[in-house]
């Protein structure tokens, strides 16, 4: 844990990149085929400002999550699992991000994914728990079958004339160059339809890790596990680890033109998708889990417009943030054992840090000067915007980001207010809250100080060569000029109002009642029913593939297997009556003889003359 | 060469086998030291292992520790003994040998005749290591049809309710698949004019065959090797031998006699007869990408849990055949890593069907719940097989399929979405069968359900060390395999 914070540290005051290839997994030596340089698979290590960045959010999250575990896990049992557990998660976050090639990236991939697997299901007597976490496993899987595939393109791609000087990718492993220029940029070689397909993949790799759409369904479900695993699933491990590959993708490989449309696209509808879906929903940590996709799309929208390492620094600050926001709830959870916002109400006064800690991680969520958030959302959206001349396809995502800048400040309060605020719990069978011990409290004061000033960070030079990388790469944050200021103000001003209708509509206790009408009811459902993504990937699950699967399983017992078993009885039969013919009486066999005598002639006179002329003679 | 190691190894593995069947109740006490004397004689064989010894004069490939003794010697015919190892073999002895112990620590509590059972267990497994050295066409057939037998005894004497149906369908099946094979094998022999049975005479002999008898040659031996593999839709063989077997027999079946039409098809195909593999593509192309899709989507609707592990078999088993069939070094390598780690994956999950089964008298997996309180062992056994099977990365198969599907793209392109694709309902399957079977509230679970016996704990931890082990180090098997005459590998 330390050892992580000093690497990030020392990469801080002298960037530059360390490599240090360890060990070859497979290799091919030199042959004609088509690797004509060899082939080499290897696993090395790699710390440059990017992985330095995310090895200080691992760190310092895994640290206070493991800190706040001692007293919130304390009465469950399989402790032994869960702390190592969650020590192989951080680990295998740890290694994704000093890889130093795409394969090793990979298997580091699928390790932190299978450890959420255990994680989410830590509760495995829970069927909803088992069931989450089998969710999360497979969506993401859809995820890592794509970037499989967008790996086997760039490699081949890059087999013979990859990134590196000699040989090529095929015979130096995977390895990412750190250059100053994204390969692909440099370089476009071959067929770029190749390429868009491959960043397409690679896209679908990290939007089922981040939790973007179309494969945003798992993330709220994995609110099954402790509120500890959220934390740290959201904030520094399995959904950083998406944005994360984006961003590698782009500073070294480099996206298509299409595909960074396609990536724009998606980060900016989600961002506001999963806003919509947070307006209405009852349980806290789910409200704030459609909170951490919406903020993940700002990411994907920042990487996509060209800006990786500002989605990168918003990953930064929204790991502190997002960790303090669950780790609150997580005490509001502890104190009165229920996660249903319309039971809670006026913890105030009981709660009093925690109360503090919700608000300054809702405060950085919404995007109010001077908490973290809105640091890097603000440089996010006043990025793209300098980049919408540019693009102008960009405009409906750009203004759909904006958008969701009011519904987060609008739901994030709605729920401090609801939970917070008023006189007394609206659930008057609730415990009697009290403040969480001091082993909870001071991950919380940490996460806080990190909340409220993690986005002055860039003030600091050293902080900010990191998120210059070397030559401005990964975009260079905007000036702020006139323009940024009015743009800053004005989604100020979105936030604020957002903040002061929840105030209007749940605070003090208040209530707000939806009005009867068929539409605002109808809508409020599908909010709900999270739009119906999940009863529909259900449905193909389960009437799709397995009906279809029922049918083939009826198809091999029956038709394959009735076949054969139909020859077997032909020949059983057959069998049957030719025994028969043996009746052991030479009179019958005399008989046989006599009469395949005048078949075997028959036979010859009606076929010698066809084959002498066609023979020519016998 | 100072000794001639393979005869040693076959004549102690004879002698043990013998001697297990004579000894009664020590049955199993021999057949433990036997097999741990089969691993050293292994180990012994990898450290003299020099090195793929190259081509001999006339471009034919070598093999280490050759040894060749004249046999049935008839003017027109020259059959020999001739037996000797490359890579490939080398690491289908290894799996033979680590399977047998592990199937004999595994199986130490059996009571019903142990003297039979281990001999039997010891049989099958000196005709697998037979089939892997043989290196002529009369020696080959003989150890192939070696195996044959015990396995069906195994299945047929030790087996579940209906272990006659099964057993003799796993006979007629694979014998038929045999005969096919070995009209295949002498049709190759007469056709090509080979001086002799011998490996290297036929391989020579075969470059001068034609392009068309080399198709029909090819898919006799393609007919009589898939029948093993097994591939659709000659594979229904397969799902009621293993559901049927007793639990070693079932690691056999899957962990070693599949490997043999696999490893017939390289050694006795694949290499022998490049233009018939060329002009046969299409066909086990179309073959291969049907068992994935198949044996895939059958696991989805099995109950059983061994018809679900021998239908995932399947699908494993298409993916190592669109490997070989896909011409490249890279996909021979490939297939024969995906082998190794199906021969070792496969093999455990059968052990923890086979423990479920004796803990909770069922392996239904409606009626089971929620068993990982009462069996954590076991349980943690069963999703290290299950995510290895899907190939997590870190355990053993993940290096094979990462290759198989590399060399899959490099050969066919955005083909490779059908294997692919077909990865994600692997996971489906395998989570599933967990989600319903490890978790979720106890259910069909006895009073005196307790954690597995220790024999059957430590021949599936062996299992799981090497899954690990091989995970995490493939180069480890991968040096071995590509010190092989196959065409691309650059030896040593």
């Amino acid at each position: 844990m330390v050892f992580g914070v000093l690497i990030g540290a020392a990469e801080m005051l002298s960037p530059g990149s360390y490599t240090n290839v360890e060990y070859t997994w497979l290799h091919l030596a030199p042959a004609p085929g088509p690797f004509p340089n060899g082939l080499s698979l290897v696993a090395g290590t790699l710390v440059d400002p990017i992985s330095a960045l995310m090895l200080l959010v691992v760190t310092i999250v895994g640290f206070a999550v493991m800190l706040y575990s001692i007293e919130y896990m304390h009465h469950d049992s399989g402790l032994p699992r869960y702390y190592s557990e969650l020590s192989l998660f951080l680990a295998a976050m740890s290694g994704l991000v000093i890889s130093d090639n795409l394969l090793e990236f990979f298997i580091f991939w699928e390790l932190v994914g299978v450890c959420s697997y255990f994680l989410i299901g830590f509760y495995y007597d829970k069927p909803s728990a088992a069931s989450a976490a089998k969710e999360a496993f497979i969506v993401t899987r859809v995820g890592d079958v794509m970037f499989l595939l967008g790996i086997f393109i760039y490699f081949y791609h890059y087999a013979l004339a990859g990134p590196i000087g000699s040989g090529g990718w095929a015979a130096n492993g995977f390895v990412f160059t750190r250059g100053s220029q994204p390969f692909l940029a440099s370089s476009v070689r071959g067929s770029s339809t190749l390429l868009t397909v491959a960043g397409i993949m690679i896209l679908g790799g990290a939007a089922g890790k981040s939790a973007q759409f179309p494969l945003h369904v798992w993330l709220p479900d994995a609110m099954e596990g402790p509120t500890t695993v959220s934390a740290l699933i959201h904030a520094a491990t399995m959904v950083a680890a998406g944005v994360y590959l984006l961003a590698v993708a782009s500073l070294f490989l480099g996206f298509t033109s299409f595909d960074l449309l396609l990536i724009v696209a998606i980060g900016g509808f989600t961002a506001f998708f999963a806003a919509t879906m947070a307006v209405v929903h009852p349980d806290i940590k789910r409200v704030i889990a459609y909170s951490t996709i919406s903020q993940l799309g700002y990411m994907v929208l920042a990487i996509g417009a060209g800006f990786a390492m500002l989605g990168l620094f918003h990953l930064f600050t929204h790991a502190f943030f997002k960790a303090l926001l669950f780790l609150a709830a997580g005490s509001v959870i502890h104190a009165i054992g229920t996660q249903d916002l319309f039971k809670m109400g006026g913890l105030r006064k009981t709660m009093r840090l925690t109360a503090a800690a919700f608000a300054i991680g809702g405060l950085a969520l919404a995007g109010i000067p001077p908490f973290a958030g809105f640091w890097s959302k603000d440089d996010i959206l006043a990025a793209v915007y300098s980049d919408l001349g540019s693009h102008p396809a960009y405009w409906p995502f750009f203004l759909l980001a904006y958008a969701a800048v009011f519904l987060t400040a609008y739901y994030i309060f709605r729920a401090w207010f609801l939970a917070f605020s008023g006189e007394k719990p609206r659930d008057p069978t609730l415990p009697e809250a009290h403040e969480a011990p001091w082993v909870m409290r001071i991950p919380m004061i940490i996460l806080s100080a990190l909340a409220v000033g993690g986005g002055l960070l860039i003030f600091w030079p050293s902080f900010d060569s990191l998120l210059l990388y070397g030559n401005g790469v990964g975009g260079i944050p905007p000036v702020y000029g006139s323009t940024e200021i009015v743009l800053s103000s004005v989604s100020v001003l979105l936030a604020g109002g957002g903040i002061l209708l929840a105030w209007r509509l749940w605070g003090n206790g208040r209530v707000f009642v939806l009005a009867e009408t068929a539409a605002a009811q109808s809508l409020r459902r599908l909010l709900l029913n999270r739009y119906y993504f999940k009863v529909g990937y259900d449905w193909i699950g389960l009437n799709g593939v397995y009906t279809v699967a029922r049918a083939a399983d009826f198809f091999d017992r029956y038709v394959i297997d009735g076949t054969v078993h139909g020859f077997e009885r032909t020949f059983a039969l057959l069998s049957d009556r030719l025994r028969r013919i043996q009746s052991g009486f030479v009179s019958d066999y005399a008989s046989y003889v006599v009469a395949g005598l005048i078949l075997v002639f028959v036979l010859l006179l009606l076929i010698a003359p066809y084959l002498v002329s066609a023979w020519g003679g016998i | 060469m100072a000794l001639p190691l393979i005869s040693i190894v076959l004549a102690t593995l004879l002698a043990g086998t013998v001697a297990t069947f004579l000894s009664g109740r020590y049955a199993r006490w021999v057949a433990l030291a036997m097999s741990i004397v089969f691993v050293a004689e292994v180990a012994v064989l990898f450290l003299a292992y020099p090195g793929w010894p190259g081509y001999s004069a006339s471009m034919i490939p070598g093999f280490a520790e050759g040894e060749s003794y004249s046999w049935i010697d008839l003017s027109w015919m020259h059959i020999n003994y001739t037996v000797g190892v490359d890579g490939i073999s080398l690491i289908f002895v290894l799996l033979t040998a680590i399977l047998q112990i592990a199937t004999v620590v595994y199986s130490w509590a059996e009571d019903r005749r142990p003297a039979a059972y281990f001999g039997l267990v010891l049989l099958t497994c000196l005709g697998c290591f037979g089939v892997f050295v043989a290196l002529d066409v009369l020696l080959f057939f003989l150890f192939w049809e070696a195996v044959l037998v015990p396995m069906f005894f195994l299945i047929g004497y030790w087996g579940g309710p209906d272990r006659r149906y099964a057993a003799l369908k796993f006979f007629v099946y694979t014998h038929v698949a045999s005969i096919v094979m070995l009209v295949g094998l002498l049709a190759l022999v007469f056709y090509s004019g080979a001086s002799s049975f011998d490996f290297s005479s036929i391989y020579a002999a075969a470059r001068g065959l034609g392009p068309v008898t080399q198709t029909f040659l090819f898919l006799a031996l393609f007919f009589g090797f898939g029948v093993k593999f097994p591939i659709v839709p000659f594979h229904t063989w397969l799902p009621d031998a293993h559901v049927e077997a007793p639990t070693g027999g079932s690691v056999l079946l899957a962990g070693l006699l599949l490997k043999l039409g696999g490893y017939g098809l390289i050694r006795w195909a694949v290499e022998v007869l490049p233009s018939g593999l060329h002009t046969t593509q299409p066909i086990l192309f179309f073959v291969a990408f049907l068992s994935i899709i198949w044996g895939s989507v059958l696991s989805l609707s099995q109950r059983d849990l061994k018809r679900l592990v021998a239908y995932s078999s399947i699908n494993h088993m298409g993916i190592v055949l669109l490997a070989i069939a896909l011409d490249s070094s890279l996909g021979l390598l490939a297939a024969v890593l995906l082998m190794f780690a199906h021969g070792i994956v496969s093999g455990l999950l059968f052990m923890t069907a086979g423990s479920v089964h004796h803990t909770y008298g069922t392996r239904d997996i409606a009626s089971l719940g929620g068993i990982t309180p009462r069996t954590p062992a076991l349980s943690t056994m069963i999703m290290v097989g299950s995510l290895a099977s899907l190939g997590l990365p870190a355990l053993i198969s993940f290096p094979a399929e990462f290759t198989a599907l590399l060399a899959t793209w490099n050969g066919l392109a955005y083909w490779v979405f059908i294997p692919l694709g077909i990865l994600v309902v692997t996971a489906a399957f395998y989570m599933w069968m967990m989600q319903r079977v490890l978790f979720g509230p106890p259910k069909g679970i006895p009073l005196d359900a307790a954690e597995v016996p220790w024999y059957e704990g430590v021949g599936m931890g062996l299992l799981v060390i090497l899954t690990v082990v091989f995970g995490v180090l493939p180069s480890l098997l991968v040096n071995v395999i590509v010190s092989s005459p196959v065409k691309g590998f650059p030896g040593t």
